[in-house]
């Protein structure tokens, strides 16, 4: 069952090639080389920017209370690595994990700290496989003397960044699984640990917040969003330790979706029959929809020679990067850049609470957006919207259950600037329900309300639109009325992007970009970049759309294409891919 | 047909409160159920007849006598040549101390329970002959 070559021991030493200190995109693994190579191996690397060096808080920790940052041993002086990045002209960020980091040994913790195993929901054990097949165990990180250490910790890394004047910026890092497509932080913790701690913030809630343990005694589940309380107390104290003690320096938290980390991955990825490339696409993308970088750090170098590996270059962007960073030290230069093609956002205003993804789910969307636009769509899990900068483009999808007044009006503002937006009235609270009713009103809108499946209303101001339904009336439905339903309600809002049909198998991702000044005839340019991870020949076909010209393809391996009057044909090898641009332009 | 592999699988056993008449209310869920090629097959599954089910979708099992009924006839059903069922609580112990595939694959050696499938193995008519 599980791999044998791994077990093999080189006897001479091993030359590490760039796979090895650059395990995903631009992660840079510093402490798996040598300092004197970190200069060559920065120069050598052309991938996406920033780099992002994750620190290793076990390399800099050897005992208790004992740190080195180049004092002792010469690959822990990170002002030398910044240096040697300056000297090539790389652009590097730091990064400190504010959860378990599982690309590093316990999960990052020094030895001395690992105690206590992280477990998920069914009470196994937390551990990967990394890119060598070595398991990494996750501990948890709500045992307080972690946190003691980890205050320590960063405190020593402040000091020496301030005093050493590494300018560099430093961010945290919390790394993400997906279970059953949805998103678990590596933070995440169903252990006897987590328990304990959960059980005394019960208890100083019965004297700082006693309505809510009433709320508890009549509401039993109401026990799973004081868990998920307690546990965004507990990570923000970990981010604020960071924040305080990097100050100057100190960067966002990047959101990271490790491939090949899920808790069933570790016996899949046991064995070569199981390790399939085909097995990390949807993995990405699912990463990207949710608004994280996806990252390969955990996979075999062996698995991204063909297909898988060019997908991650093309997907995993500087552009993407610097998006997902969304910091201030990135100005926007990137305007003329491919990012990923997005027409709708479905936003979470609880932060990534299960409930959300069934949601979606119960109400066929899930289903009706992975069928026709798979990569189209994201999930914004933060509830926050620049009213200077609205995509005049995107569909907006929001969940009455998780809408107080705040957020309620916030909608409205959305309707009011212009934004096309689906309301789902299910959980709406009834004043919110009489608020909206008195909005349309004093507003003097006209109403389309028809029943279709749910009751529906239909309201337009300007370029706004709202869309009311009610998802606990679809739930009752078939999947297929229920996607019948999207079909024509998406259709009615004349989304132009050309169908696309492929074998199965196949994978295409979508990028879209503005037009440059030799390309005025179109508005925007649209990428299709399709892989054919399998070992069969395989079939794409992008049917002509009236709006959309094809351009070129470009970065064809192992593939065909042919235009014909019908649309343009794929032809993909085992292992092939090839990307196509398409200009769109509006009607006359 | 000849007998396969090494069935494995993975259960996490809670012990609940206390019913009527003192019986004890337990769970047995399996948790991962694979065997050399993978996890296993829908079909694998659909061969055999599940009682004491508590959810329509779960692996739940009521009693350990259900839940090893179940498990032995996975096995015999598609002709494993035996179930190695490990429990969470040993899984946990055993990766303690794990620290690359091999180490891993001890685990279910060193602390799983193997059950061999002593129903004959159904070979070809030929094969009976010779």
């Amino acid at each position: 069952m599980f791999r044998e070559e791994q077990l093999e021991q080189l006897t001479t030493p091993e030359i590490k090639s760039n796979d090895t200190v650059f395990p995903g995109e631009s992660f840079f693994f510093y402490w798996r080389t040598s300092p004197s190579l970190w200069e060559a191996k920065l120069r050598e690397y052309k991938g996406a920017l920033p780099i992002i060096v994750p620190i290793n808080w076990s390399l800099h920790s050897d005992h208790v209370d004992q740190f080195d940052f180049g004092q002792n041993k010469p690959e822990t002086d990170l002002k030398r690595l910044e240096e040697a990045a300056k000297a090539v002209g790389q652009e590097i960020v730091f990064a400190v994990q504010t959860a378990p980091a599982p690309f590093l040994s316990n999960g990052g913790l020094p030895s001395y700290l690992a105690r206590n195993l992280s477990l998920d929901k069914d009470g196994v054990a937390i551990a990967v496989l990394d890119d060598n097949y070595q398991v990494n165990r996750i501990y948890s990180f709500y045992d307080p003397r972690i946190f003691q250490a980890y205050r320590k910790y960063v405190w020593n890394l402040g000091q020496y960044i301030s005093q050493t004047g590494i300018s560099s910026p430093v961010h945290g890092i919390e790394c993400f699984r997906i279970e059953d497509d949805h998103m678990i932080s590596f933070f995440k913790d169903h252990s006897q640990v987590f328990d304990g701690g959960f059980n005394r913030y019960i208890k100083q809630l019965q004297d700082s917040e006693p309505d809510k343990i009433e709320k508890l005694i009549d509401k039993p589940s109401y026990e799973n969003d004081l868990k998920l309380d307690y546990s965004k107390l507990i990570g923000g104290l970990y981010i604020e330790a960071l924040s305080e003690a990097i100050s100057g320096n100190y960067g966002d938290n990047i959101e990271v979706c490790l491939l090949g980390a899920s808790s069933g991955d570790i016996f899949k990825r046991s064995n070569e029959m199981w390790e399939s490339e085909e097995n990390y696409y949807d993995p990405i993308f699912k990463s990207i929809i949710n608004g994280l970088i996806p990252c390969s750090a955990l996979l075999n170098p062996k698995l991204k020679e063909n297909a898988l590996g060019r997908a991650l270059k093309d997907i995993v962007t500087t552009p993407l990067i610097r998006n997902f960073i969304k910091n201030e030290y990135y100005s926007d230069d990137s305007s003329l850049s491919f990012s990923p093609l997005s027409f709708f956002e479905f936003v979470d205003g609880g932060e990534g609470h299960f409930s959300f993804e069934d949601m979606i789910d119960n109400s066929g969307l899930k289903y009706f957006f992975e069928q026709k636009f798979p990569t189209a769509y994201k999930i914004k899990r933060k509830f926050s919207f620049d009213f200077d900068d609205l995509d005049e483009r995107r569909i907006t999808f929001f969940f009455g259950a998780r809408l107080d007044l705040e957020k309620f009006h916030h909608v409205l503002k959305l309707f009011m600037h212009g934004q096309r937006i689906f309301l789902d009235t299910n959980g709406l609270d009834q004043k919110l329900l009489d608020k909206l009713e008195a909005f349309y009103m004093e507003n003097s809108l006209e109403l389309e309300r028809i029943n279709y499946i749910s009751p529906v209303t239909k309201a337009a101001l300007g370029e706004g639109l709202i869309v009311t339904y009610n998802s606990e009336k679809l739930r009752g439905a078939s999947l297929v009325k229920r996607s019948g339903f999207w079909d024509t309600m998406i259709d009615y809002l004349d989304v132009k992007h050309p169908s696309i049909q492929i074998d199965q198998g196949i994978f295409y991702y979508l990028k879209t970009r503005p037009s440059n000044t030799y390309e005025l005839n179109y508005e925007e340019i649209r990428r299709f970049s399709f892989y054919n991870p399998t070992s069969y020949k395989k079939k794409a076909h992008i049917v002509s759309s009236q709006n959309f010209a094809f351009i070129r393809y470009i970065d064809m391996n192992r593939a065909e294409v042919n235009s014909t009057p019908i649309g343009i044909d794929i032809m993909l090898l085992p292992g092939g891919s090839v990307s196509l641009d398409f200009g769109f332009f509006e009607d006359n | 047909m000849n007998k396969r592999d090494i069935l494995y699988l993975l259960y996490k056993f809670s012990a609940g409160q206390k019913q009527e008449f003192g019986q004890l209310d337990a769970t047995y869920k399996i948790i991962y159920l694979f065997n050399h090629n993978g996890p296993l097959e829908t079909s694998e599954l659909s061969k055999v007849r599940r009682e004491d089910r508590r959810d329509g979708e779960r692996l739940d099992f009521h009693s350990k006598e259900h839940f090893m009924t179940f498990a032995q006839s996975v096995m015999e059903q598609n002709n494993y040549s035996a179930v190695n069922l490990l429990t969470a609580t040993d899984y946990n112990i055993g990766i303690e101390s794990c620290h690359d595939l091999e180490s891993l694959r001890d685990i279910f050696n060193k602390y799983g329970t193997n059950i061999e499938n002593s129903r004959p193995s159904g070979g070809s008519i030929l094969g009976r002959f010779f």
